[in-house]
């Protein structure tokens, strides 16, 4: 089968509306996606109706929805952003995804942090119970820092594994990262879309 | 347990072993893919593993693919597939 006959996922970021903001609260509560965040507690829908009002006009957040073909599947968000680096997160809110969607919001989120917010330095922070973004981001090159203590707000505390990715090396390590994946990634990571077009169909 | 399901689980625990993925307990058909132990990087490999095995990746065959939410529906997904 040739590349032109496989269809392969088509990935688009947006970024969020107020149409969007209940979605998000529903999925950033469920236990899956709660027990992988810093801030573990469940969100009330008026902390999110204020959270999003504190986005307007705030430069130093960007919240994206991450689709796959025809539907939005999680978010990618980037935090703390400054003239030269910003921290991104993101989690998957629907279960139903192409395998290895995971490499594609890695790869989406180093691409737009280089081309479309201009950054020199992209930071990521996971915490230790969780290995396998860990494991990614030391597979795409990330630098390992020193790992710093995290307490929740129950008086818990967890290691947090700290990474940062200088984004001028990205251009340059992007085709050699790709090709030690698996081809269909590969294909896959050819049809992100760091802006919205017209038919996402 | 029919030949193809199998070849994909005893890929599946092989993908696994070789990513130092540790995998739920029970394995069945209802577990949730994402919270199955295997991460994003050992699903492309598993499914890579097995278009080489089996000659078709049920998830390209189609532009209006249903992609699998638990493990059974990834196994039908192989089961069902129009093969090429």
């Amino acid at each position: 089968m040739t590349t032109a006959e496989r269809h392969l996922p088509r990935t688009w970021l947006t970024p969020i509306s107020a149409a969007d903001i209940e979605k998000l609260r529903l999925w950033r509560n469920l236990p899956r996606v709660r027990t992988n965040s810093f801030d573990q507690c469940e969100i009330s829908s008026d902390e999110q109706q204020r959270w999003f009002a504190g986005l307007t006009g705030d430069s130093s957040r960007r919240y994206l929805l991450f689709g796959q073909n025809d539907k939005a599947i999680g978010c990618l968000s980037f935090t703390a952003i400054t003239a030269t680096s910003a921290h991104w997160g993101c989690y998957l809110g629907e279960e139903q995804v192409w395998p290895g969607t995971g490499l594609l919001i890695e790869i989406a989120a180093l691409d737009y942090a280089e081309q479309m917010l201009g950054l020199a330095t992209l930071h990521a922070e996971v915490l230790a119970h969780n290995p396998g973004p860990a494991k990614v981001h030391r597979l795409f090159g990330y630098t390992e820092g020193e790992p710093r203590l995290h307490r929740f707000a129950d008086g818990r505390e967890e290691q947090v594994l700290c990474f940062s990715y200088p984004l001028g090396h990205w251009t340059i390590r992007r085709p050699r990262v790709l090709a030690s994946l698996p081809a269909s990634v590969q294909e896959a990571a050819d049809q992100i879309y760091l802006q919205p077009f017209t038919s996402r169909g | 347990m029919t030949d193809l399901r199998a070849t994909i689980l005893d890929t599946l625990h092989a993908v696994a072993e070789q990513q130092q993925c540790q995998l739920v307990d029970p394995l069945d058909d209802e577990v949730v893919l994402l919270e199955s132990g295997l991460d994003s990087l050992g699903f492309a490999i598993l499914v890579a593993m097995l278009e080489e095995q089996l000659e078709f990746d049920p998830f390209t065959l189609s532009d209006t693919p249903v992609y699998p939410r638990t493990l059974g529906e990834f196994i039908a997904c192989y089961e069902q597939a129009p093969r090429p």
